[in-house]
């Protein structure tokens, strides 16, 4: 199979593992086009009887694991240790862009399910990317409540989503 | 207490060595946490990128992006900008108390003058932009009551003196009848009001659209229906003669948009469809030839080997084999350069805009040549050859379409830069759209000892090095293949190639017609 099909099918569970390992945004992106440039030119070496995606997400993991030596270099206490990583790579999901469109569609259905005021706080935090002080300044609350509520809607989505794909079939 | 540890983590709360220490073991200990803490920031991972617009959802085993219209439509009713304000406002019209004090203060229209200024344009250089009493130049003043006209292709950012900022996309008519209160008869009006500034109407002959402190867009269509699409916080929509009638509105939240077709039709609600409304349609025909997307230009095309804009008849051919990994373009202010790609090597993208090679879409032997906008093209790019470029396509003339079209000979791409783009007309992009054909289908007849060739092309849209469209093996007889790909906002390059099929070395041109690149308008505190 050719490359930018394979790469295609791939993607979206290559960008999915780098931007939940690399909290930044910004650090993530970047980390993403070094892999995608990574497994560009290691592309000869893929083993064509292999499947593509475990191959892709092995050089990805080195890239991550990359930054967070340059991080922890500069002395910023970083959670995944080489250890940890490997550990959460067993928890990334296995499946190609079908898997990653049914998961966007859980994701959405489930969404839906919260209260206007809940999806209101994670829209300002996710869509705005606002920090938990500022939104509890605007919600009139205090911070560790926007923080107990994010962490519960989180918690709840995460449920609804594999209840949903399990119904599916596809969890 | 790794429990908190975990929440502050998650909260993005900045950790000590010791407690990050604490958390890993935490999280090592049992492995039900770690699966906890991976679908969690999955879960994160994902909100960010749907909030964003930039989920894709994709058919069959093609790669061809389809818009994200729906996903996710059901969760997006929340104002996220000015919350407090539009919601205590929404609150407050829901008990029936604030619609009497809304049109009353929206329809006083403001007591002072306003002053309202021309702050950019956009649009083809020779066009009269002359209202009746107003010149439209940059800095001119807008009269009160004084119609003003904008022709089809024109835009005209406007600064009010309570900070408002407008973008008047034409062809529009619009008159500023007050500090606060504009009537728009035809046209698309976007509007971004600061919070202090809240209540602004916008007439038109369908309904009257109130401001909740917000940025939105108003489109009147010569028929008499209007639009409203609502970017950001809240906007009322009131119906002509029933401002003071309790009931005789709606609330438009942001993400939502509506549609009235008559001062007596029922308002229709819907996800906002963010493609249509205030776009700014940049023609990348027009920014191939050294403008900014609104000019009109169509005749000429760049030279790959100098990254230069020559004139239509364009004298340089460039022989198979001979690749310049990447030539910048010069003189050509948003077309970051030209990528022209050897075969069979594999997709490296250095991050600023060059596309040095593109892996299984660069088979057979690179043949390059000019890149040309406009229609139909002079059949220069062989030597000998004569005539006129074929520009028709099953049954669609390319050379008819809006902007015309981008001829590529395989195998090459060109990068157009969106951010500068978006800096230079204050917008965020929002779709690329474009009809990609293989050219080679008029070539039957008149190459006819090359019927057993099929002369194939692959075809790609690569948004920052990443492919979003890819289209292997296009035929003269699939026909013209609609793209119409989302962009993120925070995209910087777009990436138009046309690769050789692998087929046969020559003959592998790609057409793509109407090449535009939507941009929104964009809102103040972005």
């Amino acid at each position: 199979m050719a490359f930018a099909t394979l790469w295609v099918d791939a993607f979206p569970a290559i960008e999915s593992f780098v931007t939940a390992a690399i909290r930044s945004a910004a650090d993530a992106s970047d980390v993403v086009q070094d892999v995608a440039t990574a497994i560009a030119e290691r592309f000869d070496d893929y083993d064509r009887a292999r499947p593509f995606l475990p191959w892709a997400i092995g050089i990805a993991k080195n890239r991550v694991n990359d930054h967070f030596r340059r991080r922890r270099r500069a002395g910023e206490p970083v959670l995944f240790d080489a250890t940890l990583l490997d550990a959460f790579v067993d928890h990334q999901p296995s499946g190609g862009e079908t898997e990653h469109l049914l998961y966007r569609r859980a994701l959405a259905a489930c969404l839906a399910t919260l209260t206007d005021r809940v999806q209101g706080l994670i829209r300002l935090r996710y869509g705005q990317g606002m920090g938990i002080s500022q939104i509890a300044s605007l919600a009139n609350t205090n911070a560790d409540a926007v923080s107990s509520a994010l962490f519960r809607a989180r918690d709840a989505l995460a449920t609804c989503i594999r209840a949903r794909l399990a119904s599916e079939g596809t969890g | 207490m790794s429990d908190s540890l975990l929440r502050r983590y998650l909260d993005a709360e900045t950790l000590t060595e010791a407690e990050v220490s604490e958390l890993r073991g935490w999280l090592l200990d049992d492995r039900s946490r770690l699966r906890s803490l991976a679908e969690t920031v999955r879960v994160e991972s994902e909100l960010r990128r749907m909030f964003a617009g930039d989920v894709t959802t994709r058919t069959g085993g093609r790669a061809d992006v389809q818009p994200n219209a729906g996903v996710c439509a059901g969760a997006l009713r929340f104002p996220s900008r000015r919350l407090l304000p539009a919601v205590a406002a929404v609150a407050l019209l829901a008990l029936g108390a604030t619609l009497a004090l809304l049109v009353g203060r929206f329809s006083s229209g403001g007591a002072d003058d306003p002053t309202i200024r021309i702050a950019a344009l956009s649009g083809p250089p020779d066009t009269p932009l002359d209202s009746a009493a107003t010149t439209l130049t940059i800095g001119a003043s807008i009269t009160i009551d004084d119609p003003l006209s904008l022709p089809a292709g024109v835009s005209a950012s406007v600064r009010f003196d309570d900070g408002t900022r407008g973008r008047l996309s034409g062809p529009a008519t619009l008159t500023v009848r007050s500090g606060r209160r504009i009537a728009l008869d035809a046209g698309s009006l976007f509007l971004d009001v600061p919070g202090s500034s809240a209540g602004w109407l916008v007439d038109t002959p369908a309904a009257t659209f109130a401001d909740i402190g917000t940025a939105f867009t108003v489109e009147a269509d010569p028929t008499g229906s209007a639009r409203v699409g609502v970017h950001e916080g809240a906007v009322a929509v009131l119906r002509p003669g029933e401002a003071r009638r309790a009931g005789a509105r709606a609330t438009i939240n942001a993400g939502e948009q509506a549609i009235v077709t008559s001062p007596t039709a029922p308002v229709a609600v819907g996800a906002l469809q963010r493609s249509t409304l205030a776009a700014i349609e940049l023609q990348l025909t027009d920014i191939l030839l050294g403008g900014d997307g609104l000019g009109g230009r169509t005749d000429g095309g760049i030279d790959t080997s100098t990254g230069r804009v020559t004139e239509r008849r364009l004298p340089a051919y460039v022989p198979p084999g001979v690749a310049r990994p990447f030539v910048p373009a010069r003189g050509v202010p948003f077309v970051e350069g030209i990528s022209t790609v050897m075969p069979n090597s594999s997709i490296r993208y250095t991050g600023d805009g060059r596309i040095a090679a593109l892996g299984g879409l660069a088979s057979g032997t690179s043949h390059v040549d000019l890149i040309r906008a406009g229609g139909p093209v002079h059949g220069n790019n062989e030597p000998g050859s004569g005539g006129i470029m074929p520009d028709t396509v099953g049954a669609t003339n390319f050379s008819r379409l809006p902007g015309s079209y981008l001829f590529l000979h395989a195998s090459l791409a060109v990068t157009f830069d969106v951010a500068a783009l978006g800096r230079h007309h204050d917008a965020v992009p929002g779709r690329f759209t474009a009809l990609i054909a293989n050219a080679e289908q008029s070539r039957r007849t008149r190459v006819a000892e090359r019927e057993h060739t099929t002369f194939t092309v692959h075809a790609a849209v690569l948004i920052d090095g990443r492919p979003v469209f890819v289209r292997r093996s296009l035929s003269r007889d699939d026909g013209p293949v609609l793209v119409d790909v989302p962009i993120d906002r925070s995209a910087r390059y777009l990436t138009l190639y046309i690769g050789d099929g692998g087929d046969d070395q020559t003959c592998d041109w790609g057409l793509i017609g109407a090449p535009i690149l939507h941009m929104t308008p964009r809102p103040t505190t972005q």
